[in-house]
């Protein structure tokens, strides 16, 4: 039980890390969306920044939601395959499908820029994908701690 | 410690399997040296092979795990890859043993069949014993194993006993040496082999300096089985009727000729319920009484010998007033964890050491073994995160490792299949308490038991293997996740030890 207080600590921490980042494109005072040149297509930058916030929550949840079915599959529901342990990489990977759709949803979806459109892109699939991956990388369950790619070559615990 | 076991006929055998299992379950103490020699004049006795085999499993066991852990702890060897018998093989009759004249003929007619010497002009007898193929035992008569003792049983000539002797007296000098001699009292061979080995040793070493750092043990198995008719009309043949009878009189015997007062501790272990044996036969690899939960109590009382302090095991200084072991059950035809026959202080531990080692047989036999498996030939090794922490990571995992795995994984299944004898009622009523066999062993058509298929095993799960000990239970998952979230000891083992001492320590 202490171990599954301690991943569902640190995923809240990294999604707080990621939530930080939204603040920093779009809330702070001099949000990095604005400095880093993005121009709406449409309407005024305020406008594009709220839509932009929205969507970029709407990914984050999405993405949370992902992380925590996997874990909560990968801690309660597999079971260790008899006589010879099965891969579950495939439903991980489903859950990444997830995240990645809704980050292509944000992109299509959400509001448009004109110039410098890839920064908001890439930044839902950072928060939406990107935060799934480390999470579930750094927080799987320890029977499963590996199915991520990669994992093994990141996780020493 | 140095600890011998010299385990007589086929009762013996039994014993000495299981005091085999116990010492790689870490029961014995540690560190110990544990040597083993069988003697039977049936060299082809079924339960003498399977002792024979698990102890050869064992070997090919011992010095994986460096005693990172208390599995396979004991650094046990064979004096004797083969039994030692005292039959030869031109020799096999008690006439071409002894060769008789004349004279001595009609005497051993007189004392091996019914003859009255003082009635003229009787026709001659069969011969009887006298001309009994002595190569399948003795038959349950004592007074034939004992003229073939007396006879053969020479220190100088015979090579076992004459490099044990040499042993321990070598051993003595530095510290503890301890030997138990074991064999039924109820039979032939070990109820003449016994006491007539212990006597020579005795005589021989333990004589020597007043018997300082060396002490002998016996445990004598009172009739606990039975078995049917063996199916040859005519010939002579151990019977089970004669058991309680030949074992009042290998009592009486042994206090009177004073055999009882050089050993330091005497366990006496029997069972009033008699175990119907399944399979009976005269001798040979057909005589494979199946182990019985007696065994197991018999080992522990060896473990029991090993384990006491100099001196403690039996009186005080070496004075022959040793002490005499019984152990008991609460319920006649029930037997619990709680009437395992361990000393108070150690009996949690040895009891979780014995648990412990069941689970891992059968974790191992069933999950992690065909894992490993399909890793190392399949790859994915992120399916099971303990094989890439412990074989991949600065180890490696290569056709030898896995030889090592496969040998780890006989003995688990030679345990299993002990477990499962053990745990199953032989007498009608009978209830064994301590496993659950049916997570791991189904019953065959014919009744007999054999280990369960791994879909058998699904279906059934590994939380209920242990009976009356709920707060142990742990499922499979339980034990995986454990694995996985284990670290390596420092220093680390190398290959596939370093897997197996997780997922031994998980379980």
């Amino acid at each position: 039980m202490k171990k599954i207080i301690i991943d569902l600590i640190g995923i809240v921490v990294l999604y707080a890390l990621f939530f930080g980042l939204i603040y920093l494109m779009a809330i702070s005072s001099q949000p990095l969306l604005q400095r880093l040149n993005v121009v709406p297509a449409s309407g005024s930058g305020d406008e594009y920044r709220e839509g932009f916030r929205n969507w970029a929550l709407i990914v984050m949840a999405v993405s949370l939601v992902a992380t925590l079915a996997w874990y909560a599959l990968a801690q309660w529901a597999f079971r260790v395959a008899i006589p010879v342990a099965r891969s579950k990489r495939l439903i991980w990977l489903l859950w990444l499908a997830v995240t990645i759709l809704a980050g292509f949803a944000a992109v299509f979806l959400g509001p448009a820029a004109s110039v410098n459109a890839h920064i908001p892109a890439l930044f839902y699939f950072l928060g939406g994908a990107g935060f799934y991956y480390l999470a579930t990388i750094l927080f799987s369950p320890v029977s499963y701690k590996y199915t991520p790619p990669g994992a093994s070559a990141l996780r020493f615990f | 410690m140095s600890c011998y076991l010299i385990a007589v006929g086929g009762t013996g055998a039994k014993i000495a399997e299981a005091t085999l299992h116990l010492a790689a379950a870490g029961i014995l103490p540690s560190p110990c040296e544990l040597s083993v020699l069988f003697v039977d004049t049936d060299e082809g006795n079924g339960s003498l092979g399977r002792a024979i085999r698990v102890a050869q499993r064992y070997l090919d066991c011992y010095g994986l795990f460096n005693g990172t852990i208390s599995l396979f702890n004991a650094n046990v060897n064979l004096v004797l890859r083969v039994p030692w018998s005292p039959i030869g093989k031109d020799t096999k009759t008690l006439r071409s043993i002894f060769a008789p004249t004349q004279v001595e003929e009609d005497v051993m007619r007189c004392l091996f069949t019914d003859t009255d010497p003082s009635v003229l002009g009787q026709p001659d007898p069969p011969p009887g014993e006298i001309e009994l193929d002595l190569t399948e035992g003795f038959r349950a008569r004592a007074a034939i194993g004992s003229a073939v003792w007396a006879h053969t049983l020479n220190w100088a000539q015979s090579r076992p006993f004459e490099q044990l002797a040499r042993e321990m007296r070598d051993k003595r000098q530095n510290h503890n040496v301890k030997v138990m001699l074991t064999g039924s009292i109820f039979g032939g061979t070990g109820a003449s082999g016994v006491p007539t080995i212990a006597r020579l040793l005795h005589e021989e070493i333990g004589k020597d300096t007043g018997g300082k750092n060396f002490e002998i043990g016996l445990l004598p198995a009172l009739p606990y089985f039975t078995y049917g008719d063996v199916g040859r009309p005519g010939e002579i043949t151990a019977d089970p009727s004669a058991f309680l009878a030949n074992t009042k009189q290998a009592l009486d015997y042994y206090e009177k000729r004073d055999y009882l007062k050089f050993f330091k501790a005497i366990y006496l272990i029997g069972d009033e319920c008699s175990a119907q044996m399944r399979k009976p036969a005269v001798g040979r690899g057909d005589q494979t009484n199946e182990p019985h939960y007696t065994e197991l109590m018999a080992a522990l009382g060896i473990a029991h010998f090993y384990h006491a302090a100099p001196g403690e095991a039996g009186g005080d200084g070496g004075k022959p007033t040793g002490h005499l072991y019984l152990s008991s059950r609460e319920n006649k035809f029930k037997l619990t964890w709680n009437d395992l026959p361990m000393d108070e202080g150690l009996h949690i531990a040895f009891e979780k050491k014995l648990r412990q080692l069941a689970r891992f047989a059968v974790a191992l036999r069933y999950c992690f073994e065909p894992t490993i498996t399909s890793v190392y030939k399949d790859g994915a090794a992120h399916r099971a995160p303990w094989y890439i922490d412990f074989l991949k990571r600065k180890n490696k995992f290569d056709e030898d490792q896995n030889r090592n795995l496969e040998s780890v994984k006989l003995y688990c299944e030679s345990f299993l299949e002990w477990l499962m004898d053990i745990t199953k009622p032989n007498t009608q009523g009978f209830e064994t308490r301590l496993f659950d066999r049916t997570v791991f062993c189904r019953e065959k058509d014919d009744r007999r038991l054999r280990l369960a298929s791994a879909d058998e095993f699904r279906l059934a799960g590994l939380e209920n293997l242990f009976v009356d000990r709920q707060e142990e239970r742990a499922s499979l998952d339980d034990i995986w996740a454990k694995a996985c979230d284990t670290k390596p000891p420092h220093p680390p083992l190398d290959g596939v030890a370093r897997a197996l001492q997780a997922i031994y320590s998980s379980c």
